[in-house]
Formats: C-alpha cells, sequence, structure tokens
C-alpha cells in the first residue's frame, strides 16, 4: 500500500473504506480518520454511505485523506486500505472490490484468517480482536460491543501519517467524559494487531488511475434480478389451470413483477422471480389461478 | 382499448426490491410500455430509486438519472435542454412519489410547469412517505394513520393535479392502477403532446395502507368507484372525466359507499363513525366540483378554483 511501508510514493494521497454493520460505529470510525487527518494538516473527506435504511444491514464508509485539494465526492471504488469491523459482512458483499495491489486489509476478528477469502493480490493484512478488546474495556453500547476503536487501533500500526496521540486528542474531544475507556482500547488495539506481509499469486490488474479533479460517474446497467432471485421471496406459488384459462391477459398487464409471460398465446409464470404477491389470483376473471403453499427443498 | 395491444416489452425488469404488490412498480411497468424505449427518467429519492437496484445493476431497462429530492423537475427540464440541443429526440419524464411532488418537489415542479418545460411529469401517489417507512405528507388523506399521525391524520390532503390545472399547462390527468389500460392510454397520448404534461397515479401500497397483499387492484378500484379517486383529463382548458369516474358523472353507475374502501385498509381501521362521516362529507364536497359536469365534460370555468 502507498505510503503505508514508505515505498514508491507518487503523490500523498490514500482512499480508505470501511465496511461493518449499522451501529458498529462505521460512520464515527470514518469521521475520526478523517478529523485525525486534518489534525495532521492534510485534507480529508468522510462520507457514510446507507442503503435501504435497515438496522443492522451492511453499512459503508468511506474515508479520503490526501495532500491537496480533494474535489472528488463519489464512493471509494479502488481503495488503498479497507477496514473490515465485522468479518460477517464479507459474506454478504465483496468488500476486497477493487482493493489497489499493495493495498491494506484491517479485519477486526478473533479466528484465523484463511488465505482463501483474501484477493490474490500482494497485501499488509492487520487482524485484531475488536471484540475481545472491547469487552475487556468495556466497550459497549446498548450491550453490543463496540469494535470501531479498535480497528482505528490496528490501522495505525500500519500507517505512519496519523499518529496514534492525533488520534487520542480527537477521540477525547469526541467522547469528553467518557473517553477513557475508548483512548485505552486504542491503545490495546495499536499494541496487540498482528501485522502481516502476504504475497499475492498474481498481480491485480492494473487499476484505473484517478487524478484528482476528474471525475467518474457510476452508471448501471439493465440486469434481471438486480435483488436477487426474487422467487425465495415466497410462501404462496400460483398456479395456472390452463383449462379454464381464456388469455385474458389481466393477469399479464397486473403482475407487478413482470414475472407472467405472453407465450406462444398463453401466459407463463416465471417462478425463479415471482414473489407470490398472489395479485394475478386476484385479478383473473376466469378464477384460473389457485394458490399453493410453497415448499422450498 | 384490448390489452393484447399493449407491448409485451418489459422495461421494469424482475427481481427488483419491490415490496410484494407494490402498486408503484405495477404502475411503472405499465408506464414504460407506453413510453418505450426513446426515453430517460429521472427518479428522485423514493421506493422507486431503491427498488430500481443498487450499482452496478438497474432493474430499469431505460436511462435513469437519480436526482436529489428538491429538483427531479429543474434536472429533466436540463436534461431536455440538453438533448435537444444536441438534436436527439427522447422522452424526458419524471417518475417521483407524492412526497416528492406535493412537498419536496414542489418548488421546481411548479417553476417548470410555468416556463412549460417539454417534459412528462408522473408523480405515483401512495398518500405518504413509504422508503423511510410510513410518514404523512401532505397528499395522505384525512383520517389515515401513519408513524407521523398516530391518531389519524387531522387534516385533508392537498391536491396537485388541480393545482397543475390552475398553472394551465397543455394536458393534465390522474389514473389509478386498479386501471392499467386507461393509464396506458393517457401516458401514450400525454408522450404526444409538446410542453409540460402532469399525471397521477394513485398507486396503493400494501404495508403502507396495511391491506393483503393481493388487494392491490381492488383497493385501487375501491378508490375511484367510491370516489375517493376522481379518474380525470384535462386538455387544453377542457376537463373530462374518465372511465369509472365518468359513468358515476353520467348516471350510468352508482357511487359506492366509501366505508367499503376504507374497511380494506388498517390505516383507517380505527376511525370514528363521526371520521367517517367527515370523509363522506368531503368526497360530496369535491365530487360535487367535478360532477357539474354533468355527463363529464365542460370547459373549465374559472370559479372552478374557488
Ligand atoms: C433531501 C432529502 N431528504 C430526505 C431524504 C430521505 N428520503 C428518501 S426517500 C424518502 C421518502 C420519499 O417519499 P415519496 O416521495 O412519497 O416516495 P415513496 O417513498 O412513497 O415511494 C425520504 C424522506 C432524502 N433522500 N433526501
Ligand atoms: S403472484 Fe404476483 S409476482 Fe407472482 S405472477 Fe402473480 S402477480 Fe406476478
Ligand atoms: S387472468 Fe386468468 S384467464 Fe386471464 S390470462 Fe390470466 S390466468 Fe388466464
Ligand atoms: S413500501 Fe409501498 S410503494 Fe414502497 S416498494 Fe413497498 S409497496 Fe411499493
Amino acid at each position: 500500500m502507498r505510503g503505508l511501508d514508505e515505498e514508491s510514493i507518487e503523490e500523498l494521497r490514500w482512499e480508505i473504506r470501511l465496511h461493518g454493520r449499522g451501529g458498529q460505529g462505521v460512520v464515527t470510525a470514518s469521521k475520526i480518520l478523517a478529523e485525525s487527518a486534518f489534525a495532521e494538516r492534510y485534507h480529508a473527506q468522510s462520507i457514510p454511505f446507507f442503503g435501504a435504511e435497515r438496522r443492522g444491514s451492511p453499512v459503508m464508509a468511506f474515508t479520503r485523506i490526501s495532500e491537496h485539494e480533494i474535489r472528488e465526492r463519489s464512493q471509494i471504488y479502488t481503495p488503498d486500505c479497507v477496514l473490515i469491523l465485522d468479518p460477517l459482512v464479507m459474506r454478504v458483499l465483496d468488500v476486497f472490490n477493487g482493493l489497489k495491489d499493495g493495498g491494506g486489509v484491517v479485519i477486526s476478528t478473533s479466528s484465523r484468517i484463511s488465505d482463501e477469502i483474501l484477493p490474490d493480490i500482494s497485501l499488509t493484512l492487520v487482524v485484531v480482536d475488536g471484540v475481545g478488546i472491547a469487552l475487556k474495556k468495556d466497550l459497549l453500547v446498548a450491550g453490543n460491543p463496540v469494535v470501531n476503536i479498535p480497528v482505528i487501533g490496528a490501522f495505525l500500526r500500519v500507517f505512519p501519517h496519523i499518529g496514534i496521540e492525533t488520534v487520542e486528542k480527537v477521540i477525547s474531544e469526541k467522547f469528553k467524559r467518557n473517553s477513557k475507556r475508548s483512548v485505552k482500547a486504542l491503545y490495546s488495539a495499536y499494541e496487540s494487531a498482528e501485522v502481516l506481509k502476504i504475497r499475492g499469486k498474481k498481480r491485480a490488474e492494473k487499476v484505473y488511475s484517478k487524478k484528482p479533479g476528474k471525475i467518474w460517474i457510476p452508471a448501471s446497467k439493465p440486469v434481471v434480478g438486480v435483488a436477487g432471485k426474487t422467487g425465495y421471496w415466497r410462501d404462496f406459488r400460483p398456479v395456472i389451470n390452463y383449462s379454464r384459462c381464456t388469455n385474458c391477459l389481466n393477469c399479464w398487464i397486473h403482475c407487478p413483477e413482470g414475472s407472467i409471460r405472453r407465450e406462444n398465446g398463453e401466459v407463463v409464470i416465471d417462478y425463479d422471480y415471482c414473489k407470490g404477491c398472489l395479485v394475478c389470483l386476484s385479478v383473473c376473471p376466469r378464477r384460473a389461478i389457485s394458490s399453493e403453499r410453497e415448499v422450498f427443498a | 382499448m384490448k390489452l393484447s395491444e399493449i407491448p409485451a416489452e418489459e422495461y421494469l425488469l424482475e427481481g427488483n426490491s419491490a415490496c410484494h404488490g407494490c402498486g408503484s412498480s405495477m404502475a411503472l411497468r405499465t408506464v414504460l410500455k407506453a413510453l418505450g424505449k426513446r426515453t430517460v427518467l429521472v427518479v428522485p429519492a423514493s421506493c422507486t430509486s431503491v427498488y430500481q437496484g443498487m450499482y452496478p445493476g438497474s432493474a430499469i431497462a431505460v436511462p435513469v438519472v437519480n436526482s436529489a429530492f428538491a429538483c427531479s423537475s429543474a434536472v429533466a427540464s436540463g436534461l431536455k435542454a440538453s438533448l435537444e440541443h444536441q438534436g436527439i429526440d427522447a422522452n424526458v419524464v419524471v417518475w417521483a412519489g407524492d412526497g416528492g411532488t406535493y412537498d419536496i418537489g414542489l418548488q421546481a415542479l411548479s417553476g417548470a410547469a410555468e416556463r412549460n418545460e417539454d417534459i412528462l411529469y408522473i408523480c405515483y401517489n401512495n398518500e405518504m412517505y413509504s422508503n423511510t417507512g410510513i410518514q404523512r405528507s401532505s397528499a395522505t388523506p384525512f383520517g389515515a394513520w401513519t408513524t407521523t399521525t398516530v391518531s389519524g391524520k387531522k387534516e385533508h390532503r392537498k391536491d396537485v393535479a388541480e393545482l397543475m390545472m390552475a398553472h394551465g399547462i397543455p394536458y393534465v390527468a390522474t389514473a389509478s392502477a386498479g386501471y392499467l389500460d386507461d393509464l396506458y392510454r393517457k401516458v401514450r397520448k400525454a408522450k404526444r403532446i409538446e410542453g409540460f404534461r402532469y399525471i397521477e397515479i394513485l398507486t396503493p401500497c400494501p404495508p403502507g395502507w396495511r391491506y393483503s397483499m393481493e388487494r392491490t387492484v381492488e383497493v385501487a378500484k375501491l378508490a375511484v368507484e367510491t370516489g375517493m379517486w376522481i379518474l380525470y383529463e384535462y386538455e387544453h382548458g377542457v376537463l373530462r372525466l374518465t372511465g369509472v369516474s365518468r359513468a358515476i358523472a353520467a348516471g350510468k353507475k352508482k357511487m359506492k359507499d366509501v366505508q367499503e374502501y376504507l374497511l380494506l385498509q388498517g390505516r383507517f381501521s380505527h376511525l370514528s363513525s363521526a371520521e367517517i362521516q367527515e370523509i363522506r362529507k368531503y368526497i360530496a364536497e369535491r365530487w360535487k366540483k367535478f360532477a357539474d359536469v354533468r355527463g363529464g365534460e365542460h370547459a373549465v370555468a374559472a370559479e372552478f378554483f374557488v
């Protein structure tokens, strides 16, 4: 990771992506990093990202740190480092997406990280038992261990551009009287974090380099199944009795999903995506559609 | 019209994250069929901006610009100007919820209407802010429960379609997810008209209105049959009721009692008989304004809006 091991510093500019779940302090961690970098006289930026607002759902935040003014306002697609507050997020999201060759990965976990889950590039891996530290230092919010501070502590081990005393100051100002335990956890994580150098077998493809000031606008492409196979949402399965059906197309036009097709003069239900709302059943003038309990194997 | 005349092409793709039985996605599917491929949608923050899917995928098979809440009409105006400048002929269409239309997007909407921008603005009205978990909007009807009107809304809703008529734009229409053929016809017509066009669609929402998911069409039809929602078209200063509303005005169909509509929905389950009476009164008054239009057609007189 550029600047991490102080090799090949072209421009001092880092992009850090944080992953976790709602309530774990992902956004706060991103802010603390940006404020600390700012205190170290860098330009800094922190951007939160929420999906459809659900508690416990994956949350991201982005921190940019640079010697120069930062003009981008986008998400981070090719991070220099990813901080993973909750390893479970790795099951639902490709947290390593776009990570630069030679980049950094900081994970809060008490178990061993097997090579298979890591991307096949060279990287600096930092592992810290964030939950263990939070429990030991009594760092709990609503009974849940807060792992964001330990993850920051671990990150500082490989990021020499922000001093740990600076972060201590930022935390003390932010949390005021409640900051003591956080500061202890910060130092404990800094000391106990395990740093590993990993040589990837294949070099990552050259990532597209971003010049400051040039903005890339992400554009989505149409795909069937953006939310996955929505057929799994189904509790009831609509079944067409073709001997009653007159092909009046009422079910076809009203299906909110577009899961009923017109094929060779017949209406056909696509069970991969039909959500089982049974609107089709309720609009069929011939009562040609019945519902069956869905049983998934 | 025959349903078989509606194109089979799908522009709202399967596997999106709209709820089971979502009236908004039901209407959008028909609207996109009517608009066709040469269309750009502008969608402000709403359920649609979520169920269209997350980058890098999209459930909508035409280009979509996701705008900030307050400025969808301004973004669409700019897009149209840019396309015109480049010599590209395409429908620029705003697809916004009632929160994004009645409340937050109102100033930009009024501005674009007054400038008679060449865009089609479609409001899908689910009578609340659904995406953020059911809060009242100024389109929420009297008496309805939302998380911010826990004992029922105390005010009657405002009516942006009437406000649009007052702007004197070339075309205003109302539609309902219960009558998709009527919706299809209105969008096709609006597509051919030049200048600012406004269509508002009543789109029931099972989780927000608290009814069982398979009844979306039934609820959307009952809204019209009970006079709660009036179907009409306003073109070049002439107002014309359409579909079931026209039949009711012409005395060919009897208006149903609104209780039938209210009883289907959990959001009205707490209503007292006095409150139901208040809703009946509201319908009667509003209906009188429209249905003086004997047979369903008349020039809009100045006192219409008084
Ligand atoms: C400026 C701004 N304020 C608030 C929000 C949060 N927000 C996102 S969608 C939404 C509700 C939109 O309601 P509506 O327009 O009625 O569409 P619906 O959700 O009902 O489809 C809100 C409040 C936002 N995205 N931007
Ligand atoms: S159950 Fe709903 S989603 Fe499935 S085919 Fe019928 S209308 Fe479409
Ligand atoms: S609504 Fe009923 S009769 Fe009509 S096409 Fe569908 S299944 Fe056949
Ligand atoms: S909350 Fe309502 S409007 Fe939003 S996706 Fe669900 S059904 Fe549709």
